[in-house]
């Protein structure tokens, strides 16, 4: 397998202050990788940084090839990588239609109007509820726009901040099912993500994270296995 | 003779000869401060034109009691504390036997108490300040004579104009500062004191952007006069809304006609747009009497420029102060404020500069209407 | 009589509402997209005015053509401005956007204090001289003039916002900066759009009432403090608060002015927006840019 993206000694935060420190791993194309770890351990950080979206304060970030750690938001975009940040983050007082339109902001005209043929023929209930305020959608109604939102651009790289939280288990499954099937269809996913087990279950690897540094990486049943990391990070299972 | 007697004739001559000759070499100080230097420079230097001439013509006529006159003037930027060191230095330094000053009022009212102090006759020609008053003569500092008429006075003034139009219902419009609300007080009173009722006063913020609500208001008051207490910005957006919504109610007070005409339109003066507009002014060059007339020549003979109230009320308080002097009968400043309390003099506005209960004086005015298309005419004297 | 009377405060109103409405919408827009409070909105309206004098006074330019070039020139500037200054600040840095904003006022005003003296000037323009006078109400040309440039403005903000890419990146950012970054809306040159757009706003009522008022370094002072009042009790960043309340406030302040007193109509401005800061932090109309 080849990388898809390589943090090399990567530091990054919201100031001067690290929060993400030195950090060195290769995600590898057409997986699904999941980041674990307590709060605060610059699970979320990690996300922003692959994105632009934090300061950048140290080491290189290469994302097929190109070193990218310097661009801005839009063009990481541009090259393919999207983000679906943690908790509400859509434009809650605009209608769905206004947020697809938003979510194919880089995409010419012809194009948007595909993507988002696409995403609602994929999922319907963004037709259904179509002219209604974002801020009025369910949970997770709000989780699959902003991930059909991600989507528009047909990213090769995902960035998912905890894609089930909130969630009934019900509709967390099938939110895991979508990762499922576009990881099937060739993008590559990294998740953070609180639901472990479920997250494993979709896994190829997995990374812990502790005080903004990598503690292990391996495959999930390594992960399992290691008795230390299972008490401290897996906790009971549900 | 006695070595006494002796001693008693020499001192007998040498005293004939100090007073006939020796002292008469010596000059009377007058002391003048005003606001030479920053924005109000060019009022400074018409208060030490009028000053200049009116000792200049004493001196060629050998000054008074055999005395000829000389100036110290101290610059006061129109800044109490500066006119308090100008003030200190005139006093103490030079010992000037009078003061004339201090023009800008706030400057006037910081250095009272110092005259006093030093008991030393202050006279003031520019200050028009209601708040001098009630502190000079009987309210206290007996040394403060002021030979301009006070804003109360000229609101009197407009009052006693008024009632010769006629004027029964009046509205008045201030800007909301010690101007505007001592301007609407003493228009009040004024009012009061003629018999015109007063129907409305309006306060207005400083820079108010917009008088269209206040136009269409005064126009539906009904009045016959509205009289108008801003200042210079204000003013001149006031008159022009007042065009633009072509408002009825002709205005008094005392802006200058001049800045009033500049703020509208050439056409909307020609076809009388402004027609019945007065204001009323401490003096005018332009005033129709031989006594006004041969004045300005003179001052435009030596100074190459027309006299303005500055330098006029300057000129006359300090003939004023020249005159009381010679009263007196000697150069001793509280024989000479004993004089000035009794002055009686005539000026060339027509009325006699004399000194009530608290040293005000009550000279005439000049009012000013905009008439026939929006020409300049003095329509009269008003006793202040 | 009476209804005549009422019908020309509510004109007088309705004209100078307009006109509070596009310097209040200017600041809401800056405020709502940049998080920034522009403290120096009324001296780019004293410029705009000061600019639309030299273009009609001093070098006889068309009042039509000047208006349109006193936007452009202001839009300029105001991307300059972003470029210089704002786009050092964070969107929470309040205090420091305070007093760059303030100082940035001083500047101007004594600046044009000491360029152009305190003496006020006038825009002349021949063809607006005159009245018009439906229903016995008489209404300046000048002022009907300012009432449709305020309104053109006003519909083609609105049209901006709502019709076009820009406008929807605007209110994207203003809705949510994070989830705009991560649709690849680029922030920075959305905000400088909007400095421009905002100040832009500020060139028009500058160029709309200088024939109508004396234009001078001071002009702009009372003006802007409406202007502030009239966003937080609209909400700051809701553009339909801002103008609803400024409408509002034009047509109260001509009819209780005229029936009560105008320095009270002053207070009550004033106090009212106290009220709203005090009851309802985020305004009658709540966040959000909104139209």
């Amino acid at each position: 397998m080849t990388p898809a993206l390589a943090f090399e000694g990567v530091s990054a935060g919201y100031s001067d202050e690290a929060i993400v420190r030195d950090l060195s791993c290769t995600i590898e194309d057409r997986s699904v990788t999941c980041l674990i770890g307590a709060n605060g351990a610059g699970k979320s950080t990690l996300l922003k940084s692959a994105f632009g979206l934090v300061r950048h304060l140290g080491g290189r970030l290469i994302y097929r090839g190109e070193a990218i750690h310097e661009l801005l938001p839009e063009a990481r975009l541009q090259r393919g990588i999207a983000l679906v940040p943690q908790g509400r983050c859509n434009f809650q007082d605009m209608t769905v239609r206004e947020n697809l339109w938003l979510g194919a902001y880089t995409l010419a005209r012809p194009a948007a109007e595909a993507a988002i043929g696409r995403r609602v023929a994929q999922f319907p209930m963004l037709g259904r509820k179509w002219n209604q305020l974002a801020g009025n959608l369910s949970g997770g109604e709000q989780q699959i726009l902003e991930m059909s939102m991600a989507l528009l651009v047909d990213p090769t790289l995902l960035l998912l901040d905890e894609p089930s939280l909130g969630l009934s288990p019900k509709t967390m499954n099938e939110v895991f099912a979508v990762i499922r099937a576009l990881a099937a269809s060739g993008v590559t996913v990294v998740m953070v993500e609180q639901n472990v087990h479920g997250a494993l279950a979709i896994s190829d690897r997995v990374i812990v994270l502790d005080l903004g540094q990598k503690i292990f990486e391996g495959p999930p049943t390594a992960v399992m296995a290691d008795a230390h990391i299972r008490t401290a990070f897996l906790g009971a299972a549900p | 003779m006695t070595t006494q007697t002796r001693m008693g004739v020499v001192a007998l001559f040498l005293g004939a000869a100090m007073s006939s000759s020796g002292m008469a070499q010596e000059p009377i100080k007058i002391g003048l401060t005003s606001s030479f230097t920053g924005t109000a420079a060019l009022f400074g230097q018409h208060d030490r034109y009028g000053v200049e001439m009116a000792l200049a013509e004493l001196n060629d006529k050998g000054g008074v009691l055999g005395r000829r006159f000389v100036l110290e003037a101290e610059d006061n930027k129109c800044s109490p504390a500066e006119g308090v060191k100008a003030a200190t230095k005139l006093l103490s330094e030079h010992k000037v036997t009078a003061i004339i000053g201090a023009m800008c009022s706030s400057v006037t009212l910081a250095i009272m108490p110092l005259i006093q102090r030093a008991e030393t006759p202050l006279v003031i020609p520019v200050s028009t300040s209601p708040a001098i008053s009630p502190l000079s003569g009987k309210g206290g500092n007996n040394w403060a004579f002021r030979t301009t008429p006070s804003d109360d006075g000229m609101a009197m003034a407009i009052g006693r104009y008024l009632k010769d139009k006629g004027v029964k219902r009046m509205a008045v419009v201030a800007e909301d500062t010690d101007y505007g609300r001592g301007g609407a007080r003493g228009m009040t009173e004024a009012l009061k004191a003629v018999g015109i009722s007063l129907v409305a006063t309006e306060f207005i913020p400083q820079n108010t952007p917009d008088f269209t609500t206040l136009l269409t208001k005064i126009d539906a008051m009904n009045v016959d006069r509205v009289a108008v207490y801003l200042l210079s910005t204000d003013v001149q957006n006031f008159f022009r809304q007042y065009e633009a919504l072509g408002a009825r109610t002709r205005v008094t007070g005392r802006a200058e006609m001049s800045v009033v005409r500049g703020a509208v339109t050439p056409e909307f003066l020609a076809k009388g747009g402004l027609d019945g507009t007065s204001g009323l002014n401490p003096y005018a060059f332009g005033l129709d009497t031989p006594e006004n007339k041969d004045f300005v020549a003179r001052f435009r003979a030596r100074y190459n420029t027309d006299p303005i109230q500055m330098s006029f009320y300057s000129y006359e308080a300090t003939k004023v102060l020249a005159e009381a002097i010679a009263r007196a009968g000697k150069v001793d400043r509280h024989a000479i404020r004993e004089a000035l309390a009794k002055t009686k003099y005539k000026s060339i506005m027509g009325g006699q500069i004399e000194f009530d209960d608290f040293n005000q004086s009550h000279n005439n005015t000049i009012m000013i209407e905009l008439k026939d298309g929006g020409k300049v005419a003095i329509v009269g004297l008003y006793k202040s | 009589m009476e209804l005549q009377y009422l019908l020309q405060l509510a004109a007088n109103g309705i004209v100078i509402g307009s006109v509070y409405a596009l310097l209040a919408i200017g600041l809401s827009l800056i405020f709502g997209i940049l998080g920034v409070v522009n403290f120096a909105h009324g001296e780019f309206y004293m410029l705009g005015a000061t600019a639309t004098y030299a273009l009609v006074a001093l070098l006889g330019l068309d009042y039509w053509v000047s208006i349109v070039l006193v936007m452009l020139v202001a839009a300029a500037i105001g991307i300059a401005l972003h470029d210089l200054f704002l786009k050092r600040i964070g969107r929470h840095e309040f205090e420091r956007s305070m007093l760059l904003t303030l100082g940035l006022a001083m500047i101007l005003q004594n600046g044009a204090l000491a360029i152009w003296g305190a003496d006020p000037k006038f825009v002349r323009v021949p063809a607006l001289s005159g009245l018009i006078s439906p229903f016995e109400v008489r209404i300046p040309l000048t002022r009907a003039a300012a009432f449709a440039a305020a309104i053109a403005g006003l519909f083609g903000l609105i049209y901006l916002l709502h019709r076009t890419r820009l406008g929807q990146a605007m209110r994207a950012v203003a809705s949510n900066p994070t989830a705009a970054s991560v649709v690849g809306i680029p922030a920075n040159l959305i905000a400088r759009a909007t400095v421009a757009v905002g100040l832009a706003m500020c060139g028009l009522a500058g160029a709309a009432l200088a024939p109508i008022y004396t234009v001078h370094p001071l002009m702009g002072t009372l003006f802007v403090f409406k202007a502030f009042a009239i966003v937080i009790i609209g909400g700051m960043g809701s553009l339909s608060g801002a103008a609803i309340v400024a409408f509002a406030l034009g047509i109260v302040e001509s009819t209780v002015g005229a029936y009560v007193s105008l320095s009270t109509t002053e207070g009550i401005v004033f106090a009212v927006m106290i009220a709203v800061l005090l009851f309802r932090p985020l305004g009658l109309f709540g966040r959000g840019l909104r139209v």
